[in-house]
Parts: structure tokens; sequence; C-alpha cells
């Protein structure tokens, strides 16, 4: 299989094959038609009188759809074919490919042209994991149709292919026989479809696609700038947003993001909330849907195998095997301990911006409940925290928290705590969430007691975390606290969200911004996720030691809150100019070595891209560098930019005032 | 008022429709609303029920009328969620059970199915 990977995807859909459109997929790799967490093609090989074809060249036209310009292979680097043949591909129920054969040559030409096919349904969980399936396959012909099908007991998922000119089908594929005169030229439409999982959910058609990516770049706000790469990361930004929209079932055709490709194209409520406060003033539909979706998914029981309780927001939701057969909790799976108060802080902002009461009151019950979660379900050891620890020991998340791999929450010498764990920035978010809470209960509900419940609560709270989380030696906040309330001391990127939530100590917050921009942990790009000298620290570990540019969008929003805006603006330019050289498109995580040392950004072997939160990463930084902050019926802008960019401006910003515009300069010289 | 078969044992299908008849409002439900049909195959005997939620209120029906959405299953599968024995979202993914219409409605629904034994 050629190195480079092609793909083409729309919302859950999509498609990942080599660079010659060929899908021969093991089952540890993440290459085929996935839809709905589920591989509906594992095998897509296309001969040409039994050769393999060679790419001369793949055209992304969209991120739906691709197109492969192929050749006959000879094994040689010396091309002189008198053949053609295009792929034209593009995701839809499944997807659908126009296959072209051109003949260049005076002479007619007999051609055998086969496509071998094969699915192996596997759950995404399974390509992840490896693990073997429990099904039975078969294989049917239906209608002049090629039906490749998967059932086990009243679980059935299959994959229909048909096509449009003469074709022979047998178990393993198709065939046709092709004539081509002088100049001549061939072509079929293949469909090939998902099929099993009655969502309801609608299928646009490639023209509408197009049409709805056009309108979408359209109405969001328009950017000028004298710093060339902002365009095309911005428009980038856009499209990748466009590209992760998915409508679950759920969402009355709305779309949300999936978090990113490929293992997690599904809904997320830490990702999908995280992305759509950074999108709030470019797309603020994400957050109307999002709250939506969320809402409706609250846990309402206790449920241990799902990690579920009353009031708690959904970690993630999937629709494969594995979860159908409760072999994975994932319908939906509760284990996250930031997406509830998170979803209350989303709600509040999305009012601020948008001025949309409807759905504050819609979402009293759910916002209440979220509230209710943060004391009665989430302080596990009754002092007034929120805590995570599993209760599904088995398949369950340990760590519940935004870094969720198992070495993420260390001390400084390495060690790792026991659980329960409150890491710190969980109590950022109930801080507040409390506080924005009490705006809705006064405001909109009408409960003035409420209000100030919650308002006595948070003064309490960040009284109480500031005595209990200062690292007086190291002058930072702790990363967590273990079960015996010792601090967890390592210095981590969290302290940024503290800065974002509000609960820093004023007294402190100068110490925290050194912090942030010191050399331990400011890479020179972004902010490292664990800081440099660190027994865990290492440059290229998931969660100790790349820096994340979604992470590092939200300490910049944080260093604003607390008036560092130099500092903030320092910050946007690091991750501006990584996402130059990654060519537009930040990935989920890269490497946290110094930038002096390497010059370039280095990407973490492994990540998702497009990830939803690092699309939105640009976004936030545009507004912090602006200073947008919704003030009553107005949008305040109070800009301050980072050295070579000369002047800003962003259109027609939406929100409760309609479309307003915001300019910037910046004191240094126009390049 | 519960129904018991032949056992004496209670009808948890029954027990669960009787247990929002008279459950009062539910808070829960507040600012939804819709009406959830809901179709068992009792051993080959369709047996059906309709939830109408208006703003919290339920009213719990036999009688036909137009729904948002249908959740349609075996009795005996549809009383184990209602006992909070089985769960409905994989049902549907495993195809046991199947949901036309408006997913929301039913997704809210849930919420009155009480938390795993």
């Amino acid at each position: 299989m050629s190195d480079e990977l092609v793909q083409i995807l729309d919302g859950n859909t999509f498609v990942v094959s080599d660079s010659r459109g060929d899908i021969s997929a093991s089952l540890t790799d993440p290459t085929g038609l996935f839809s709905y967490d589920t591989r509906f093609l594992s095998k897509w090989i296309l001969t040409v009188d039994g050769q393999h074809l060679n790419t001369l060249s793949v055209d992304d036209l969209n991120y739906f759809e691709t197109r492969f310009f192929l050749v006959p292979g000879t094994g040689t680097v010396y091309v002189d074919s008198k053949l053609s043949v295009i792929r034209q591909r593009a995701v839809g129920e499944g997807f659908e490919e126009q296959l072209t054969i051109l003949n260049h040559d005076e002479q007619p030409v007999d051609l055998h042209v086969r496509i071998d096919v094969a699915s192996d349904f596997a759950d995404l969980f399974e390509v992840k994991d490896a693990l073997a399936k429990k099904g039975s396959y078969t294989t049917r012909m239906d209608n002049g149709s090629l039906v490749l099908a998967y059932d086990r007991e009243t679980y059935a998922r299959w994959t229909t292919i048909s096509s449009s000119a003469p074709v022979e089908l047998d178990a393993d594929g198709l065939s046709f026989d092709v004539h081509l005169e002088p100049h001549g030229e061939w072509t079929t439409d293949l469909q090939v479809a998902a099929g099993g999982l009655g969502t309801g959910a609608e299928r646009r058609g490639r023209t509408s696609k197009a049409r709805d990516l056009e309108q979408w770049v359209a109405e969001a706000p328009r950017l000028e700038c004298d710093w060339e790469p902002l365009q095309r990361i911005y428009h980038q930004s856009l499209v990748d947003l466009a590209a992760l929209r998915f409508s679950p079932p759920i969402a009355r055709g709305r779309s949300l993001p999936a978090a990113g490709l490929p293992w997690f194209m599904t809904m997320f409520g830490r990702d999908s909330i995280f992305t759509s406060l950074q999108a709030l003033p470019f797309v603020p539909e994400l957050a109307w849907t999002t709250l939506r979706a969320l809402g409706e998914w609250q846990g309402s029981r206790r449920d241990d195998f799902r990690d579920e309780d009353p009031g708690r927001i959904l970690h993630e939701l999937r629709y494969g095997e594995l979860t159908a057969f409760e072999e994975r909790p994932h319908s939906a799976y509760y284990g996250a301990a930031d997406a509830t108060p998170l979803f209350v802080i989303l709600l509040d902002e999305y009012e601020r911006w948008s001025g949309d009461r409807n759905l504050v009151r819609d979402l009293e019950y759910e916002a209440r409940a979220a509230l209710r979660w943060i004391d009665e379900y989430a302080d596990l050891q009754g002092n007034g925290y929120i805590w995570y620890q599993r209760r599904n020991e088995e398949t369950g998340l340990e760590n519940q928290c935004w870094k969720d791999s198992w070495d993420s929450i260390s001390y400084r010498d390495g060690r790792l705590p026991g659980f329960p764990r409150a890491t710190c920035e969980l109590q950022g978010y109930a801080y507040d969430a409390k506080l924005r809470g009490a705006r809705l209960a006064r405001e909109f509900w009408k409960d003035v007691a409420f209000a100030e419940e919650l308002e006595q609560q948070a003064a309490d709270l960040k009284r109480r975390f500031n005595r209990d989380f200062w690292v007086a030696d190291g002058q930072y906040y702790a990363l967590a606290l273990d079960a015996d309330g010792a601090q967890v001391d390592a210095l981590s990127s969290n302290n940024g969200h503290l800065l974002w939530s509000g609960i820093v100590d004023k007294s402190k917050a100068k110490a925290v911004a050194r912090h942030l921009l010191g050399p331990r942990l400011f890479s020179g790009w972004g902010v490292r996720t664990l800081a440099e000298g660190e027994a865990r620290y290492n440059p290229i570990g998931y969660h100790v030691g790349t820096v994340w540019p979604f992470d590092t969008s939200f300490i910049a929003w944080g260093l604003r809150k607390y008036g560092f805006k130099q500092e903030a603006a320092q910050l946007a330019s690091g991750i501006l100019e990584a996402a130059e050289l990654f060519g537009g498109r930040l990935p989920e995580a890269f490497g946290g070595y110094e930038r002096s040392v390497t010059k370039y950004p280095v990407q973490y072997p492994t990540a998702c891209s497009p990830q939803a939160w690092s699309t939105g990463a640009p976004l936030l930084l545009l507004s912090t560098m602006l200073g947008l902050e919704p003030v009553g019926e107005h949008l305040v802008v109070d800009p301050a930019l980072p050295a070579g960019i000369g002047h800003l401006e962003l259109l027609d910003i939406p929100g409760r005032w309609g479309r307003i515009d915001a300019f910037a300069r910046g004191r240094m010289r126009v390049r | 008022m519960a129904v018991s078969n032949f056992d004496g044992v209670t009808d948890p299908t029954t027990a669960f429709f009787d247990g929002l008849r008279q459950g009062g409002r539910q808070p829960a439900l507040a600012r939804k609303s819709g009406v959830v049909r809901i179709d068992l195959d009792d051993n080959g005997r369709s047996e059906r029920w309709f939830v109408a939620i208006d703003d919290g209120t339920v009213e719990v029906s036999k009688r036909n009328q137009a729904a948002d959405s249908t959740f349609r299953l075996d009795k005996q599968l549809f009383g184990r969620i209602a006992t909070g024995e089985a769960n409905a979202v994989t049902a549907v993914l495993r195809g046991e059970a199947s949901l036309e219409g408006d997913w929301n409605l039913v997704i809210v629904f849930q919420r009155l199915f009480p938390s795993p034994s």
C-alpha cells in the first residue's frame, strides 16, 4: 500500500484509502469505508488486466470528494501508458465512485477491469484494539447488486454495491469486460451503500453539500489580515469544521461537531463543548445543537456500567457492534468529570453571545440537574470538590478529565496517585459553572435564592481552592489532590484553564502567567501539557509534554481574562505560526520540543487530524487577539496583536447585536 | 391498578404505565412535548400504548392518536427496560427494537426508566 493515505469525510461517514484509491485493510489499520463506527468496506482494489495502477496525482476537490488520476502499472518509474484511469469519489450514504477509462491509442483495446471487494464489518473499537468478531458473514446478489452482510443475533449490517454499467458479480467483486475504440472512453458509476442502522439521518447529495459548504463559509465572518497565512488557516478551520459536522439522529437535522478523524467521529461531550465555545463568534449554531443534544442525552439514572449519574453530561456516544452488545459502555458513556460543568458554562456563554433566552429556558431542568450533579454526585470525598473514580472498572475511563491517558496525572517525582482524584481544572470549571448558573437563575429562571446560594458556594470554593491547591514553593496550582487530600504537585498546563475559569486569586495570577510563558511550560509554539523537568515529562508523551493547540487556545483566553494581553498574543502567534507550518491545519497535538531546537513543530505520531478542537483553536485565538467580549447588548473589541500582524479585521461577527465588525492595528511595523 | 398474569406476578409493562399515570408531573420532562407510541409484540398479539408528554405532564392511553415517535419491540424486552434490567438504546442498536420518527423524544422519554437493578 502507498504511504500517503487519502481521506474524505462527511460527518461520521468517511473513507480512507491509499493514494491509488485502493482499500486493503488489515484488522488493525483504520482504512476503509466507515459509517456510524462500523467499517462497511475493508477491501476495494481496482485492477486493469490484472495489474494494479500507479498514481499520477490526487486532487482533493472537497472534504467529501476526491479524484485519483491513475495509469496501469509497469513497476518502473517510466510511465508511457496508452490508458488513463480516473476515479472520482464522494462520500454519500457510503460512497459513490465514478470510474472512467480513456484510451489514448490509435488502436481499439479490450480490457478486463476488476474491483475486488470485502468487508469485515469491524467495530471501530475492534480496529483500535484488534478484537475478533462473533457473528457470521454472507454474500449475495440482489437485483443486480452485490450485498455483503454481517449478522449477529438480531444485529445486522450490510454493504450494497452496484454499478451503472453492465457488470459481472461474484462473491469477491465486480468484473467488467470493456471494449474501447481508438480515443474512446468508458465510464461507470459505482455505488457503495452502508445499511442496517435505521437512524433516519438524512444524507445530502454532492451538489447540495458543495452548496452548503459555500454557504457555511459565506455566513461566517470575513477575515482581512496583512499576514497572509492567517487567511488560509482561517479558511481551513471553517472548512474542517464543516467536514466534521454531523447530524446525529437526535439533532433535528442541525449539526454538531464530531471530535476527530479517524477514531472520534462521534459525539463527545467535552470536545463538542470546547469546540462550540471556540466557534461561538463564528458559527454559533454548533453551540445550539451541542447544548440540545447533550441536554437530551443527559444522564438520569445511576448506572455503574455507563458511569452514569442523574444530571451528568455524556462523555461519548457510539453506534457500533460492541456498544450494541454492551461489551463497551458507550450507549452513552458518562465517564467525564468536566463535561457537566462545561455544559452550564457553554449555555451561559451562548446566551451572552446570541441572546437566545428560549434555549436557556428550555434547558432549565438540565442546567439545574447539571449543577446539582456537581454537589451531589461528583463530590466523592464530601469536601466540596469534584472527584472522579470510575465505577466501571473493566471498560470505563481511569482519567475522566481532558488528559485522559493513564499516566497524565502525576506527582513531580513521577508517582501516580490513587483514586479518587480531583484535578485542578475541574474545580475551576465548577466555580465558573456556579457563577454562570447564578446569572441564568437570576435573569431567566427568576430564582434569586438559588442564584445567591450558587454565588455563596462559588466564593467558598474559590477560597478553599486557593488554599488547598496552591503549591507555595513552586508558585503554581497543583495538578490535582489525591485521595488523602495531598497535592499532586506536578506543574502542568492545567494552570491556564484555571485562569480561564476565574478561580485564580488576583494575587496569584502573575505567578501563574509567568509559568505559562516560562521556559518549562512554553515551548515557543505553545504550552506543554506537562512542564519540562517533571519526572514524567516527555516531549512526545500524549498528555505529558506535547503541546495541544486547543489547550493553548483556552490558556490564551484565560490570560486575557486576567489582563495579560501581550502574553495571550504571544501564545496566539506561536500556535498560528505552527499552523502555517502544518499547512493551515493544526493536528490534535504536536511535540513539546523547544522551538529554537527543532525550528519546525514535530507532529505527534498518531494524532488525529482534522480534530475538532484543534480546528477551533485558530478561531478562539482570533477572538482572543481581538479581545471580543459580549457585554450586555454590545460586543466589546479590545485588540492586542502579536508582532508580525499589522492589521486584522473580522467583519460581520454574528450575535445579539446582529452583525458587527472588529478592527485591530498592531503596534509593530506592517510587513 | 396492576394486572397480574397467571403466576400472580405483576406484569412489569402494565406496572410501568400505571406508575406513570399515578406519578403526577414529571419534572424531568419539563418543556418537552410530543406523543410517544409504544408498539409491543406479546407473542404475536400486539399491544399499543401512547404517552402524551406536555411540558412535564404525561398522559397514558391506549387510544389511537397521532404519534411523533414510535418505539417497537417485544413486550418481554420492554418489561425488562421498564424495570431497569435492559437498555433501550442498545436494544435499538442491536435491532431488537426499532425507533421511528423523532429520536429526541424517545431519548428524553428514557428518563422515566429506572436505574439498573
